[in-house]
């Protein structure tokens, strides 16, 4: 065991033990705390996936009435109600994410706006049911495998080891299969669709998890205050819990739990100052408010950075033994692997292709050249599914395109013109997200870090690639620290655990110094020798002809030439295009 | 029968008016900055209960606001006084005449015991450089912010200025005066004098923004920053002017809707917030770009909202809040077909 676990668990203790020792006043204030550190660690991973909820308090709301009314009203054994309504809002959140979540950009977060004030309505306006604004008293405590918990210090610990549970479940996510695809969703869309991420039910996924968080929270609230009411799950809550993630820091998990008790314990200050100085009302919102902002312009990562300076190292998770098995492909050179038929696409008025015709067979290593704006990565896009071709089809293994994230699992790994990886994390997490379509686990077995074989696996296949690229040195380092050519090498090698036949590589030269181009030739030769067909979009001409068997040059959205190196370099159509000439005057 | 449908037609029609005011500056701020904001309603509350304080006699709160701001701006530009005092010094002189210009109308209206028009111009004044100040605080820092970071700093700044509001004029609704008290009887339909005069404002402010930002430089260079903000700085449009400018004008439109909405209901500080937020539901509808087609949002959203009052009142704000999700819907539709 390590440094920092031993600390989280004197801090976990510690926790748990807090209940003891406060008077009982400040045990319900330290309960509810919990209860919106579940919460806020809940909006946490949404914040992680780049997404946001200005709803949650809703989610609490509807576990909270759930359990409550059904208890209430049928007698029924409250852990029975409380499990149920977290499950029912675990749907009814699966159904809202389904329909909002492929919104982008600004529509998102207004959408989760207009639900959060839709079911806090539900609340007040549905009063035969729920009693209106002025709530319903006599709901039952909770039972515990028949044992009822009264016993308010017993409910804070109870509150709080979820809490604490939660936290350790989503800090192994982090660094498990589905966590490392979670990292891309923020920024990398095509990324984790192109590493054959469902980007759509990762989505829902996380956000299902979120308001499971949330509902559990509300439904722990209700049976601690055995009473219920609309107001704590109103937009106010779900803008408090928003404060407190963005407060924490999005980088952690336990940032949700940092921010919940910093704001819990702001709230409590402020009100008593407030009261002292004769004011009432909900003043402290202006004092939130501020620290929302001010957190946001000056610290965007939230608290949990400061705090986490102090602390020792986290240790890095097992990346001992086998490496993923690795595919022996067939010599056969005469098949045809990959093939373009009469391919164009239009962007409004512009045809930035137009009857493209293409076959690349197995084994083969092709070179895509011509000038800027020649429709070199547009055609790209096209072959990994990311853009969908205006006239044309596209076959691949013998079969039409189907949906982007499946054309990994078939053998199509690529890398990326603008370099994406993900800065924070280390050079391994991110090649090992090469990894993803060749494991298995997935959400829940990352949180309760079942998934060690295969995550050392994947960990261990990450390293050998990045050995195999020369980085193994650098494997612990975050990706954002390195130069930009050493991260184009980064993004071969995350290609190559993925174990392709088909490799798109899209200009993987610009920007390297001549040591790194001449690995990078070495590994494209040791490439070629096992088999793998390549397809190589590059400007350096020097390393182009010195690699490829075939080239294929597109200008202005046309193939004008293909053949031999030798045969296209002494080509007049291609001189011209590079060099202008005669061609254009006749135009 | 007809007599209910006429009159709740009137009633969404003017709610309507009221949104398509705030659905105007929400797509000016978000065209200009790429700011959703949250926090737009609020300038609502601050006009109408800035008017009812000026209309009852008493120094408005707004004023201090105001004061405040200015004063916080030239503490975060103390900079500018190392790199350049001249420049400098016009500019804190520049914040100091507009604080003591904000105090000497405000008195000189008070001792002149303006007409409602005048006192809302008055109103006009003290709360529409707050938008600029805003934006001044909250966005000119981080230009380049995603959207989402903005959105979760326009919610900051609602719950502060709520927050203010509360504490300046208490948890009491106050009366306002409208522009003229009254009404005619159109057919069976009683029309108060109060919902022509939102007629009016609003076809005077659209029309208005149309004219300006069609022809005259300014309202160019506010298109131009809307288009392609980068490209608006290389062509040397100060795109941290024209963003404080939609900001103001938008403050101005919204500010002016809480003053003729006022009457019709009472003045209150948490009255502006969902009035926000509907214009929102409204904008929504133009994806927040497009003008016309948020004017159709907002009286979808006010037919609804006066219909829902009438059928099942304590379901209106769930009713016009779930019209979001599927106008959200069928703008993505478009968005990716537009792409493809």
């Amino acid at each position: 065991m390590n440094a920092r676990a031993m600390l989280a668990l004197a801090v976990s203790a510690v926790l748990l033990i807090v209940p003891w020792l406060l008077p009982s006043f400040y045990v319900g204030i330290f309960a509810y705390a919990g209860i919106y550190a579940l919460a806020a660690v809940g909006l946490v991973l949404l914040l992680q996936a780049g997404q946001i909820s200005l709803g949650q308090g809703a989610f609490m709301g509807l576990g909270a009435y759930g359990s409550a009314l059904v208890a209430r009203a049928y007698g029924v054994d409250t852990m029975v109600t409380l499990i149920g309504s977290v499950c029912a809002t675990a749907l009814i959140a699966a159904l809202i994410g389904f329909i909002t979540l492929r919104l982008r950009g600004h529509y998102l977060p207004l959408a989760t706006l207009a639900y959060g004030i839709a079911l806090a309505g539900v609340f007040t306006a549905w009063h035969e049911v729920t009693g209106g604004a002025s709530g319903l008293d006599k709901i039952p405590p909770l039972r515990l495998f028949g044992f009822e918990l009264l016993d308010d210090r017993l409910y804070t610990q109870l509150i709080w080891t979820i809490t604490l549970l939660t936290v350790l479940g989503l800090s192994r996510l982090r660094t498990s299969r589905t966590g490392r695809a979670i990292a891309t969703l923020e920024a990398h869309d095509g990324l984790a669709r192109a590493f054959g991420v469902d980007t759509t039910v990762l989505r829902v996924k996380v956000f299902v998890f979120s308001a499971v968080l949330a509902a559990l929270g509300g439904a722990l609230y209700v049976h601690l205050l055995r009473f219920v009411s609309p107001s704590p799950f109103a937009l106010l809550t779900s803008f408090k819990l928003l404060i407190m993630a963005v407060v924490g820091g999005p980088m952690s998990a336990a940032g949700g739990v940092v921010g919940a008790l910093a704001m819990e314990g702001a709230q409590w200050t402020l009100q008593d100052v407030l009261a002292r100085w004769g004011l009432s009302g909900n003043l402290e919102v202006i004092v939130f408010g501020l620290i929302l902002v001010v957190v946001l312009l000056k610290w965007p990562q939230g608290l949990w950075p400061a705090v986490e300076r102090w602390l020792p190292k986290p240790s890095l998770r097992s990346r001992e033994g086998d490496s993923l098995p690795r595919s022996t492909l067939s010599a056969n050179r005469d098949e045809v692997l990959l093939r373009l038929d009469d391919i164009g696409i239009r962007f409004g008025g512009l045809q930035a292709l137009k009857g493209v015709n293409m076959e690349l067979r197995r084994g083969e290593f092709v070179g895509l050249i011509g000038p800027n704006g020649a429709g070199k990565t547009t055609l790209f896009s096209i072959i990994s599914g990311l853009l969908r071709q205006t006239t044309g089809r596209v076959t691949l293994f013998g079969r039409p395109l189907t949906a982007d994230h499946t054309l990994i699992r078939q053998g199509m790994a690529r890398t990326f013109q603008h370099v994406q990886l993900m800065p924070d994390l280390s050079l391994i997490e991110n090649v090992a997200l090469g990894a993803y379509c060749r494991t298995r686990a997935g959400f829940i077995r990352g949180l309760l870090a079942l998934d060690g074989e295969e995550n050392r696996q994947a960990l261990a296949s990450a390293r050998a690639a990045l050995e195999r690229v020369g980085l193994a040195a650098e494997a612990d380092l975050a990706a954002g620290s390195l130069p930009l050519g050493k991260q184009r090498i980064v993004e071969i090698a995350r290609a190559l655990v993925a174990d392709p036949q088909i490799l798109l590589l899209d200009e993987p030269a610009a920007g390297l110094r001549f040591s790194e181009k001449l690995t990078l030739v070495r590994i494209l030769r040791q490439l070629q020798a096992e088999h793998v067909t390549i397809l190589l979009v590059e400007h350096d001409m020097e390393l182009v002809m010195g690699c490829v068997e075939r080239l294929v040059v597109l200008d202005r959205g046309r193939i004008i030439a293909a053949g031999s190196p030798q045969d296209v370099q002494a080509d007049p159509a291609v001189i011209a295009a590079y060099l202008g000439g005669g061609r254009d005057k006749a135009a | 029968m007809t007599d209910t449908v006429l009159f709740l037609l009137v009633d969404g029609l003017t709610n309507g008016l009221v949104y398509a005011l705030l659905a105007l500056s929400l797509v000016l701020v978000f065209t200009v900055t790429r700011v959703v904001n949250i926090a737009q309603g609020e300038y609502v509350m601050l006009g109408a209960l800035t008017l009812a304080d000026l209309l009852q006699g008493r120094m408005p709160g707004t004023l201090y606001l105001l004061i405040g701001g200015l004063v916080l701006c030239a503490v975060l530009d103390a900079g500018r006084w190392r790199r350049d005092w001249r420049r400098a010094s016009l500019y804190t002189g520049g914040l100091i005449v507009a604080g003591v210009a904000a105090l000497a109308v405000t008195r000189g209206a008070l001792a002149l015991q303006l007409p409602v028009i005048g006192m809302m111009a008055v109103a006009l004044l003290l709360v529409a450089p707050l938008g600029a100040l805003i934006y001044r605080f909250t966005v000119h820092p981080i230009p380049n912010a995603s959207t989402i970071v903005f959105v979760i700093i326009s919610v900051g700044v609602s719950m502060s200025v709520q927050g203010l509001g509360l504490l300046i004029w208490g948890a009491n609704p106050y009366p306002v005066d409208p522009i003229a008290a009254g009404g005619v009887m159109m057919g069976p339909v009683f029309i108060p004098y109060q919902s022509f005069a939102i007629l009016i404002t609003a076809l005077l402010a659209m029309g208005g923004l149309y004219l300006f930002s069609e022809f005259t430089l300014i309202g160019k260079a506010l298109q131009a920053s809307a288009m392609n903000r980068l490209g608006a700085q290389f062509c040397g449009i100060p795109v941290n002017l024209t963003g404080a400018l939609a900001f103001l004008l938008a403050a101005a439109f919204s500010a002016v809707s809480g003053m003729l909405l006022a009457p019709l209901i009472t003045a209150n500080y948490e009255m502006g917030f969902m009035v926000g937020l509907k214009g929102f539901v409204g904008g929504a509808m133009g994806g927040l770009i497009d003008y016309p087609l948020s004017l159709l949002g907002v009286m979808i959203v006010g037919g609804l909202e006066s219909t829902s009052a009438y059928v099942a009142s304590a379901y209106r704000d769930v009713l016009v809040f779930s019209l979001l999700i599927p106008i959200l819907l069928w703008r993505n539709t478009r968005a990716r077909a537009e792409a493809r």
